[in-house]
């Protein structure tokens, strides 16, 4: 396995999204890629604008399902498409977690054939993020279609 | 994992999962053998499986009778999908799994005055002129541009909000559930983001299951409620299936950390990281009620708007009236009501939450449109893209054992991923065609995650239920043309 990456799981409704890397910014990274993924067809698209993003949490795992929320309802908000992603940081700040990051969008009506389905909000089920035994940290949920 | 527990049969259609452990009620799967053994096998291989979801519900304070899973069960989050959930209103809680996030989802009908040889002979014309006219798709934008106050309004007004428009007729507003317009919501406990994210989507169909679909009644098995309804072998139907939007999908996303923080507060044991609530009574149960009336009106609004779209695609190729289409019901099937129903003779007010189930009130309840007050209301169970959909009604023994409840669909079988892996959309669509069948949509990619593969047959559902003697089979309805977000 790539010391990187994303996969989607199976969910008989919905749709898991689970994201590794070599630390938690990459496994946060890496599980909003797979979200986007089922959005759009990324591939070869070229980002016209970036947008920032921050929240704080209390916990990681919410710290994730808040992350991948914002993300949908921003680019809902300004009709955009997610192309990438960079999780700046994510700290410890006063009992909280505070993740900084910015998205390299493009205007929807700019791609409308490689539009693919909605994604409705991610969920707290079955969310986790762990740092697994062999040094790579894992971010898993499952969202709404 | 699902963990050890029992199961009986009750009959042949019913199982029933004894009260054991902190269960307070026991769990009740309307299924047929093969599909409680689907389950079973699931709930042995799955992290995600809709017996366990069934099972939670069933610990939940204040819960009544039973937690009821519809025969179109499969697992969700937090509630399994088919799942039906009546709490007490003093002791109960409300949980934001038993709604989800499209709150309101539902399905209207409509019964077209025309031949079904016409919409054949135009078949291709009128497809495309409704994929044109009907905003669907990802992040699809509606010709209604709102501001606030009137976002507002939508949200206390519902159906009547778009009838105001010019979107519909008066008399649509009579057969829809509520009147198209629910008591007790409240705008200002929803967020202004919510809103932010609405006010372009008022009259949008959306992506994933959503659908319209024209189609015909092909086999009318109950007589007297299908002449009631004004439907007759041949008669043209169009259902149209789509929720709350983006407004919908917020409000839950909000609501998540409202009633996390809740069921801390109030010592409320979390199951699934998703079957957070808040008892009925406290403030932020109230908050969490009344967001979700204000997001059922949205839904009715939303579909009045797509029914007047639709209307005047029919004048324009058709040269129809406004009273040549007529709506035969509208019923949602991600909700919650409150509802007097009896248990043990006595009757009470209860919380109900219906996720991926629908309403389904048999004969003489109130609620139910005068003119179908003898059979019941239309119950509109969809299928999936290209098979049947059918219309039910309830029926008393439905009210008596299930609080008047309905399967909402097919039930996924197969995960999306899987589903991509069958046949293209390209495939699907080029299939369907043979079938009689015009599919429009916007993504291939999720014409093939919705193939009809992907779900259980339909039939099997509705046997089931109607073996039960909890819904009665009125009409089948086959598609002729489908669009798809």
């Amino acid at each position: 396995m790539n010391r990187n990456g994303h996969e989607t799981l199976e969910h008989t409704a919905d749709m898991g999204v689970r994201g590794w890397g070599e630390n938690i910014e990459t496994a946060f990274k890496e599980a909003a890629l797979a979200m986007i993924g089922l959005m759009a067809e990324l591939d070869r698209l070229r980002i016209k604008r970036r947008i920032k993003l921050e929240c704080s949490e209390p916990e990681l795992e919410d710290l994730l399902v808040e992350f991948l929320n914002r993300l949908l309802s921003q680019i809902d908000l300004e009709e955009l498409v997610c192309v990438d992603i960079n999780v700046i940081t994510i700290e410890r700040l006063g009992g909280n977690y505070c993740l900084k990051a910015t998205a390299g969008c493009i205007k929807r009506e700019e791609v409308k054939e490689r539009l693919l389905v909605e994604v409705k909000a991610a969920t707290y089920y079955g969310a986790r993020v762990v740092l697994l035994e062999s040094g790579i940290w894992e971010a898993v949920c499952v969202v709404d279609i | 994992m699902g963990g050890k527990f029992s199961i009986e049969r009750v009959n042949e259609y019913l199982w029933e999962i004894p009260a054991e452990g902190d269960m307070r009620v026991p769990a009740r799967i309307y299924a047929d053998r093969n599909s409680i053994d689907f389950l079973l096998e699931e709930s042995r291989n799955k992290e995600w499986n809709a017996l366990a979801q069934i099972r939670n519900v069933a610990r939940l304070k204040g819960i009544q009778m039973a937690a009821l899973a519809m025969a179109d069960i499969h697992p969700g989050y937090g509630f399994p999908i088919g799942g039906v959930g009546a709490f007490d209103l003093e002791e109960g809680i409300v949980t934001l799994a038993g709604v989800g996030f499209d709150i309101n989802c539902g399905v209207r009908s409509m019964v077209v005055s025309i031949p079904k040889g016409d919409i054949e002979k135009r078949k291709e014309e009128l497809a495309r002129e409704l994929f044109e006219s009907i905003p669907a798709g990802l992040g699809s934008t509606g010709s209604l541009r709102l501001n606030f106050d009137e976002i507002d309004r939508v949200l206390t007004e519902g159906a009547l909000f778009s009838l105001k428009r010019g979107y519909g007729t008066a008399e649509d507003l009579e057969y829809i559930e509520e009147g198209g317009r629910i008591a007790g919501a409240n705008p200002s406990n929803v967020s202004l983001h919510a809103k932010k994210r609405q006010l372009k989507q008022v009259g949008t169909l959306g992506s994933g299951n959503h659908y319209l679909e024209v189609q015909y009644v092909d086999e009318v098995f109950y007589e007297e409620a299908a002449r009631v309804f004004g439907l007759s072998e041949g008669s043209v139907v169009i259902s149209i299936h789509t929720g709350s939007r983006a407004l919908g999908h917020q409000i839950g996303t909000d609501y998540q950390k409202v009633l996390r923080k809740a069921s801390q507060r109030y010592d409320i044991p979390v199951y699934e990281r998703e079957l957070v609530g808040a008892p009925i009574k406290s403030q932020e149960g109230k908050d969490y009620i009344s967001a979700v009336r204000a997001g059922i009106n949205c839904g009715f609004a939303n579909r009045q708007v797509i029914a007047g779209l639709v209307r005047k695609v029919f004048a324009r190729v058709f040269s129809t009236g406004e009273n040549d289409i007529r709506t035969v019901y509208e019923v949602g099937h991600n909700n919650l009501k409150v509802e007097k129903h009896t248990i043990d003779g006595v009757e009470k007010e209860l919380l109900v939450h219906r996720k991926g189930a629908t309403r389904a009130f048999g004969p003489g309840r109130r609620e139910v449109p005068e003119k179908y007050r003898d059979v019941g209301h239309p119950v509109l169970v969809g299928g999936t893209m290209g098979t049947f959909s059918y219309i039910l009604t309830g029926t008393a023994k439905g009210m008596k054992d299930t609080f008047g409840s309905a399967v909402h669909g097919a039930g996924r079988v197969k995960s999306r991923k899987q589903a991509r892996k069958g046949l293209s959309g390209e495939k699907v669509i080029e299939e369907l065609a043979r079938k009689g069948i015009t599919v429009m949509a916007h993504s291939n990619k999720g014409v093939s995650e919705e193939a009809p593969d992907a779900y259980k047959d339909v039939e099997q559902v509705v046997n089931i239920m109607e073996g039960a003697g909890i819904n009665r089979r009125v009409v089948r309805l086959r598609p002729v043309i489908c669009i798809k977000g």
